[in-house]
């Protein structure tokens, strides 16, 4: 088993915010159980804050753990906030990742933002990806 | 808290009686055995002593018996030694697919040495195809290496055919392995080191061929040999019995899973979609 640090295993002993949103306005999903772990989030927005998250995951710890971190950084946050939590975050957040588990720290961010994706191409406004921000300046 | 020791495969205590024969020899009689001198004397008998007993036990003569200090010296020992005294005939080596790494590296590493070798492959519960087999021996065939059992799927070859594949062809077999208390699962829509991680938070030691548990981050050679999708294989979990192993224990087992496979598969969009598609399909 890897090391995992305890904020971590906290995470994964007692994720947040696990389940599904029945009327969700954003729902992004990330990875495939081919390639080894999947996450859905799930999102509510109110006054472009995501007023509520929640996620389901097929992982390993760190992606659970991932998963939840995830969750409760971008719970309260406006879009534009929440677009900000990077991989890089995440695993700070958590007190690291083993280094072969850094994938999931990725996919975490990257569900979260096709969930943003999601509610705003339901919405009828540009979506605008993190990676074309970037590319933006 | 009750602690269940189930990864017999990866590591197991020293019989009781193993250990009672070998403290005299970790605590008082030290030498080498090569020795001239007499501190050598104790553990040269000793050792001969332990390689007539063993030699005996498979009638075999004392000095074909050569200790090694594990199993992945063993085989190389084995193939190895085999090939080069054999190079004369031919350069060819047949393996399994689903041998372990000390094995199939071991095979490639013979192929940058200039033999060449056949991984056969395997049928979806980890036998040997025994036509696939037949095909692959060749007039230069020197080595056969299978393992008689599969230390993480249990499954059983049957040796006596491939013995029979390869009686007066010149060829060495090379069986690996034997199997104790063995048992290898799949549960569906979940990952074996969450699994893993959940069990011995309540005390019990498993093990699992999913990528997520490997430094590596491939699912096991073995599940993926048998053609076991991705997916079923990311959800592998694998329990090995020791004699110490009580019917409490397993007790314990049965009741701690369930709850853990629940508490994972209510986390898992996997499960979810496979709720909703068994509903709808009613």
């Amino acid at each position: 088993m890897p090391v995992y640090s305890d904020k971590v295993m906290d995470h994964f002993m007692n994720p947040r915010n696990v389940g599904e949103i029945e009327d969700a306005d954003g729902i992004g999903e990330e990875g495939n159980p081919v390639c080894g772990d999947m996450m859905t989030f799930y999102i509510k927005v109110n006054d472009s804050r995501l007023s509520d998250v929640k996620f389901k995951t097929f992982g390993c710890g760190a992606a659970i753990a991932v998963s939840s971190i995830v969750s409760e950084m971008a719970r309260g946050k406006t879009l534009e906030e929440a677009r900000k939590i990077t991989p890089a975050l995440v695993a700070e957040e958590l007190q690291g990742l083993p280094k072969n588990k850094h994938h999931c720290s990725n996919l975490g961010a990257q569900a979260l933002n096709k969930a943003i994706d999601d509610y705003l191409s339901k919405q009828g406004k540009p979506v605008k990806t993190r990676r074309e921000e970037k590319r933006n300046g | 808290m009750r602690r269940v020791y189930l990864d017999n495969t990866a590591t197991t205590p020293l019989h009781p009686e193993v250990v009672e024969a070998m403290l005299p020899y970790l605590r008082d009689i030290y030498g080498n055995p090569q020795s001239i001198h007499n501190w050598g004397d104790a553990p040269r008998e000793a050792i001969e002593d332990a390689r007539a007993k063993l030699a005996d036990l498979i009638g075999s003569r004392p000095e074909e018996i050569i200790f090694t200090g594990s199993g992945t010296e063993s085989n190389n020992l084995a193939i190895k030694g085999l090939a080069q005294a054999y190079q004369g005939r031919g350069k060819h080596i047949v393996i399994s697919a689903i041998e372990l790494f000390s094995v199939i590296h071991l095979a490639k590493t013979m192929e940058k040495r200039g033999f060449a070798a056949t991984s056969v492959p395997v049928d979806g519960y980890g036998l040997v195809k025994l036509d696939e087999l037949a095909k692959s021996i060749r007039e230069d065939t020197i080595v056969v290496s299978i393992m008689h059992a599969n230390g993480e799927v249990g499954t059983i070859q049957n040796i006596k055919e491939i013995a029979k594949l390869l009686k007066g062809r010149g060829i060495v077999g090379h069986p690996d392995n034997r199997l104790p208390g063995n048992a290898s699962f799949c549960i569906e829509f979940i990952e074996g080191e969450a699994m893993l991680m959940l069990l011995s938070s309540w005390g019990i030691a498993a093990s699992s061929g999913s990528a997520c548990t490997s430094k590596a981050l491939k699912a096991s050679h073995v599940l993926t040999a048998m053609r076991i999708p991705p997916e079923i294989a990311q959800s592998s979990l694998l329990f090995t019995l020791m004699r110490d192993n009580t019917e409490e224990d397993i007790e314990y087992v049965l009741e701690t899973l369930p709850p853990i496979v629940d508490r994972l598969r209510q986390m898992s969009p996997l499960y979810a979609k496979f709720l909703k598609k068994q509903r709808g399909g009613r």
